[in-house]
């Protein structure tokens, strides 16, 4: 494949195939985003841009695959690769919009194998990305790049997402699972602003689907993200960590 | 100077529409949570109304079906995420005028506070 890291929209409320194609990917290799509707992608494309391939799973709601596809191609003229995500049997899903591949639910390594080689054809499509778990650049696109107000947002969320993180661990903890969704609902823009797709889709996950005592993972998962931010963070901007 | 009332509870989000909406020529004041919302209408007078709809202590529901009782000329932006959906249209039904999908795109608040702001 070629050197650059691409970089993958994955729409889906499977939890499940989002771990199996974290498993298999190479994260040094290929950048995946999760997004858990079509409503999330639409948003993150018309702000952020195209990725090297979409992938649409069929009957997530409220938007389908479909209604999405229509959407990106008639609103914003998405011209980037497409698949879609389906237990339907068929290879392909005829649209107005024309035809696209299926990746069959349950995929298998050869499945996946098939989605690397077809990003290792769309090279005209190849955005370096960073691989820092966060971007400056809506920030930077809402204030015209003013710098204090970057500094002082980077502090806000240093200070209050790292807050509520802790919060939604002692209210897990206590079987407060509400209050989890609450809190995880509230910060979940935080991670957007900052663009880190995987903070926001656990903050999405545990604000929008039942909480109980097997989302564990998901809670440590989102502390770790949250750390490995602030990690970042403290490499590049070292005066947000100073204390008086 | 038109006066905006910012009602939301993500203190990141808080100071970007804070920073883009001065940034456009208006007033805002912050509320953080619905009873100080409460307090400040009662206090002073508003050309619109930025509102969450999941806020500590009063739901960004009752907010709405308070503004829109006791002051029905004020125009209600809803800011909501983008898996809200039916909640959004309960807002709708109780007359909210807009709404805008957190975080948001500052060309977009931009049009959308204007246009609302027009209408009145």
């Amino acid at each position: 494949m070629n050197g650059a890291l691409k970089h993958i929209l994955f729409v889906t409320t499977d939890s499940d195939a989002v771990a199996v194609f974290n498993t298999y990917l190479n994260p040094n290799e290929v950048r995946v985003s999760n997004f858990t509707s079509g409503m999330g992608v639409i948003q993150y494309i018309k702000q952020i841009g195209e990725a090297d391939l979409l992938i649409l799973e069929e009957h997530i709601k409220p938007l389908g695959a479909v209604q999405t596809i229509h959407y990106l191609k008639d609103s914003i003229n998405y011209s980037g690769e497409i698949l879609i995500l389906s237990d339907s049997g068929v290879s392909e899903i005829q649209t107005d919009e024309g035809t696209f591949e299926v990746l069959k639910k349950g995929f298998d390594k050869s499945d996946l194998d098939r989605v690397l080689n077809l990003l290792s054809e769309n090279k005209e499509q190849i955005v370096e990305l960073d691989s820092k778990p966060y971007s400056l650049s809506y920030l930077s696109n809402l204030s015209d790049g003013d710098e204090a107000f970057i500094y002082e947002s980077l502090k806000i969320f240093n200070e209050s997402v790292g807050q509520c993180v802790t919060e939604i661990e002692n209210l897990f903890q206590q079987g407060n699972y509400k209050e989890v969704s609450n809190l995880a609902h509230n910060i979940k823009p935080s991670f957007e602003m900052l663009e880190n797709s995987l903070g926001s889709t656990i903050c999405d996950q545990l604000a929008h689907s039942p909480v109980d005592s097997s989302k564990a993972e998901q809670v440590e998962l989102l502390k770790k993200e949250y750390l490995k931010v602030q990690e970042y963070l403290k490499q590049d901007f070292p005066d947000l960590f100073k204390t008086i | 100077m038109q006066k905006i009332l910012i009602i939301e509870d993500n203190p990141m989000v808080v100071r970007s529409l804070e920073f883009k909406l001065k940034k456009d020529g208006y007033e805002v004041v912050v509320a953080e949570e619905g009873r100080q919302a409460m307090k400040l209408l009662e206090e002073q007078i508003f050309d619109l109304i930025l509102t969450d709809l999941m806020l500590p202590f009063v739901t960004g529901t009752q907010i709405i079906e308070h503004i829109k009782k006791t002051y029905p000329k004020i125009p209600v932006i809803v800011l909501s995420t983008s898996t809200q959906e039916d909640i959004i249209t309960d807002a709708f039904k109780m007359g909210v005028d807009d709404f805008i999908t957190k975080p948001f795109s500052p060309s977009e608040l931009s049009l959308r506070v204007k246009r609302t702001l027009a209408k009145q």
